[in-house]
């Protein structure tokens, strides 16, 4: 097959073909050829392409099929299917729901490509391009679903912990009037005749039993208008700043690999109008699962880090990002910083309805800042300004592009922007913030002293600080998380890891029983020894504490900018670079 | 970088993995930092930091352009044995990287994944690592002529006509 590929791409007709968006299509068999090695590539959907190739079927008809092998599924007509407004036009609160088809679109010759009837735990789908942004160190990789995945894990590794007490103090603790709000909504959601909430009938009236994706998202959306209705009605709310709105089963572009996102909460954009939704404007996240018992399992966890992967790596002044995952009617709120994740215990929807309805308002009523974003770094408007406080005073820096980013949650998150002073679009800077460890030195310190020894080779210093919000230093255990205590919570991964044991425990004993059932009908001496052997084979419990640990939002400003050295224009470009960096070192 | 002044074509800019000079503790911070492909082998396998570390560390990113860019308008590409660098823990990625700078398998490797463009390169990678790696293995002793050892391959490399020749 790779060969077929090859042999395609070497014809010059492929060289002609164009995608609509221009892109060459010679390029995309490359891509294909790249999937192929990598066995990235679902094999059932090539499987028109050879039989037209073993056929002998006329070149045209080949080339149709290679064509729809490589037409990404970005090109299907899939318009947004907006929903009627909310019922008060006061309140353009909506909901995202991501989510699949009800109905197959009309078929043209791509709709190959889709698979409406898709099983709820499918494989990637077949055209996942290799991808193009990098996770935080990874380099010139494909970055395929399953070293993804891996590393993921890994990256978040030991730094999950659920039930954190506290957790919605610290979240929903700054939203103003939320409790009084809630306390009203849920109040009338009990009275009248037919009320939303009937805590002898099982809770929420309308709750999808089974809790399947497609249902739980017409409910969800149909009780948040109730809310929100209600809460306009009797508190005269403030305009909230969130949106409805369905979209089918598209994965959100600007993607790293094209992911779904099953629910969310997105920033209301201000014109009217159908708009295309991509990842930055994702606010909250969410994973909705069927079943309650994947409330503990890694897989939803890893499902919606992921999501709060994208959104940092496409919205670069997030400090945070908050989420949830909804299983059954368990809910549990997420916050991802770069420490890692942490969440609140879970709730039942349905027993807990005041506790629903305030995290529900509460998201919808977060400021920008209580949401996750830098309040230093103005977000949406152009030009976009990064303010720095040097001794009394502030100073504004445009930004003109944004340079370097990395797409790890738990890391440093460094990203540059290139700016310049306000005022003075001649002059040049970099900004790169980062979140360093507090036990590292500061690097502002090392480019001061450079500077002040006249060090060639290292970029010129012009401003260092830690990041100020709130009126303290912008550290993820004393302002982002509130102090809360983690200690106090259980950590997820060692959760997991107990649960296995106990599964295995039980598994050995098991075991163990009917091996020695076996040896009282049997005299073989072989089995007695290995006996014991079985009975130890449980895993060892990892005793190792790892320490509290922080992060501080550093920001340092440079006079100098360049590019990446692989931008080299020339190769003695390049080794004049590298032989001036080492030069640079060595002062 | 910055090709536009020609006094200043490159300035360090990861200061924040600069480490004190000949500092006798680790810094106490919890992560082995910088990108695992460019880590020297004796810092993946988590040895005391030394500047021979961040030398090594420019070796291992031009043989990283070398292999996956093929000229300033070309995309880079994926190449999976090396790809797979990104996700292989630490240590093995150190008996690796140390199974790589040994004699043939260097030469191998080179000739058959360095990019056509950078072809012109592989004699100078060739005298970088005889310095980097004496011996074809990994330094022992701390040796600070190394800066200027690998200056002078570089302001070498920057002469050859083959490699001016584009």
């Amino acid at each position: 097959m790779s060969d077929l590929i090859r042999t395609l791409q070497g014809f010059r007709a492929s060289r002609l073909l164009r995608s609509s968006d221009g892109r060459k299509r010679r390029r995309a068999l490359d891509s294909l050829h790249l999937r192929l090695e990598s066995n990235q590539q679902d094999l059932q959907a090539i499987i028109p392409l050879l039989t037209k190739v073993v056929e002998k079927a006329p070149d045209a008809e080949i080339w149709a099929a290679a064509f729809e092998l490589i037409t990404p599924p970005a090109q299907l007509p899939a318009p947004l299917e907006e929903l009627i407004p909310p019922e008060t036009p006061e309140s353009s609160v909506e909901l995202t729901a991501f989510r699949a088809p009800t109905t197959p679109k009309t078929s043209g010759p791509l709709e190959k490509f889709t698979t409406p009837n898709k099983p709820e735990n499918a494989p990637p789908p077949s055209y996942q391009t290799p991808t193009v942004h990098n996770t935080a160190g990874i380099v010139n990789s494909s970055e395929t679903r399953v070293h993804f995945d891996k590393e993921l894990q890994m990256e978040l590794g030991t730094s999950l912990s659920i039930g954190v007490p506290g957790f919605e103090d610290a979240f929903f603790g700054g939203v103003s009037n939320l409790q009084s709000i809630a306390n009203t909504v849920f109040e009338k959601c009990q009275q009248g005749h037919n009320p939303p909430f009937k805590q002898k009938k099982g809770g929420w009236q309308g709750w999808p039993s089974g809790a399947h994706e497609p249902k739980v998202l017409d409910w969800f959306q149909r009780i948040m208008r109730t809310f929100l209705g209600l809460a306009a009605k009797y508190h005269g709310t403030p305009r909230p700043q969130m949106k409805i709105l369905r979209q089918s089963n598209k994965p959100l572009p600007d993607s790293v690999s094209w992911r779904k996102l099953d629910i969310g909460f997105v920033r209301n954009p201000r014109h009217r109008g159908p708009v295309q939704f991509d990842w930055s404007h994702v606010l909250v996240p969410g994973e909705l699962k069927s079943n309650p018992k994947e409330d503990t399992h890694e897989s939803t966890w890893l499902d919606l880090a992921r999501y709060v992967r994208e959104v940092f790596n496409t919205q670069e002044s997030r400090r945070f990002v908050q989420g949830f995952t909804l299983c059954g009617s368990l809910m549990r709120l997420w916050e991802f910083d770069r420490l890692g994740g942490i969440a609140s215990s879970a709730f039942d929807i349905n027993k807990d309805g005041l506790r629903f309805v305030s995290t529900v308002l509460g998201y919808l009523w977060m400021t920008d800042e209580q949401l996750g974003f830098d309040p230093t770094i103005t977000s949406n408007d152009a030009p976009r300004y990064i303010t720095i406080t040097k001794g009394d005073t502030t100073e504004r820096l445009v930004i003109v592009n944004m340079i370097r980013r990395y797409s790890a949650i738990n890391g440093r998150g460094t990203v540059c922007w290139k700016v310049h002073p306000e005022g003075d679009p001649s002059k040049r800077f970099v900004v790169k913030d980062s979140w360093q460890y507090p036990e590292r030195d500061e690097e502002g310190e090392y480019l001061l002293k450079a500077a002040e020894r006249g060090v060639d080779h290292v970029a010129r210093y012009y401003h260092h600080e830690t990041v100020r919000v709130g009126g303290k230093d912008d550290t993820i255990v004393g302002n982002v998380r509130k102090e809360l205590d983690i200690r106090g919570a259980e950590n997820a991964y060692k959760m997991i890891a107990k649960m296995k044991k106990e599964e295995e425990k039980k598994k050995d004993e098991d075991l163990v029983r009917s091996l020695s059932q076996l040896m009282a009908q049997t005299t073989a001496p072989a089995l007695a020894t290995t006996a014991p052997a079985f009975a130890s084979t449980a895993p060892k419990e990892n005793k190792e504490e790892t320490p509290m640990r922080d992060r501080v939002h550093r920001r340092v400003v440079l006079r100098d900018y360049g590019q990446p050295l692989y931008k080299a224009s020339s190769r003695v470009a390049l080794l004049a670079a590298l032989e001036s960096a080492i030069t640079g070192m060595w002062r | 970088m910055n090709e536009d002044d020609s006094t200043w074509p490159g300035f360090l800019i990861d200061l924040d993995l600069a480490i004190k000079e000949r500092r006798l503790k680790t810094s106490g911070a919890f992560d082995k930092t910088g990108t695992k492909v460019f880590m020297a082998i004796g810092a993946l396998a988590g040895k005391l930091h030394s500047f021979m570390h961040d030398l090594e560390s420019f070796f291992w990113v031009l043989l990283w352009i070398c292999i996956h860019y093929n000229g300033p308008n070309e995309p880079p590409r994926v190449v999976s044995r090396f790809e797979n660098w990104n996700y292989m823990d630490t240590d093995q990625l150190a008996i690796m990287k140390a199974g790589i700078v040994t004699k043939h398998p260097f030469l191998t490797t080179m000739i058959e994944h360095v990019t056509p463009y950078f072809q012109p390169l592989i004699p100078w990678l060739w005298q970088l690592r005889m310095k980097v790696f004496p011996n074809g293995q990994e330094w022992e002793i701390e040796d600070e002529g190394l800066y200027e050892d690998m200056r002078k391959i570089l302001r070498a490399a920057m002469l050859d006509p083959e490699v001016l020749a584009e």
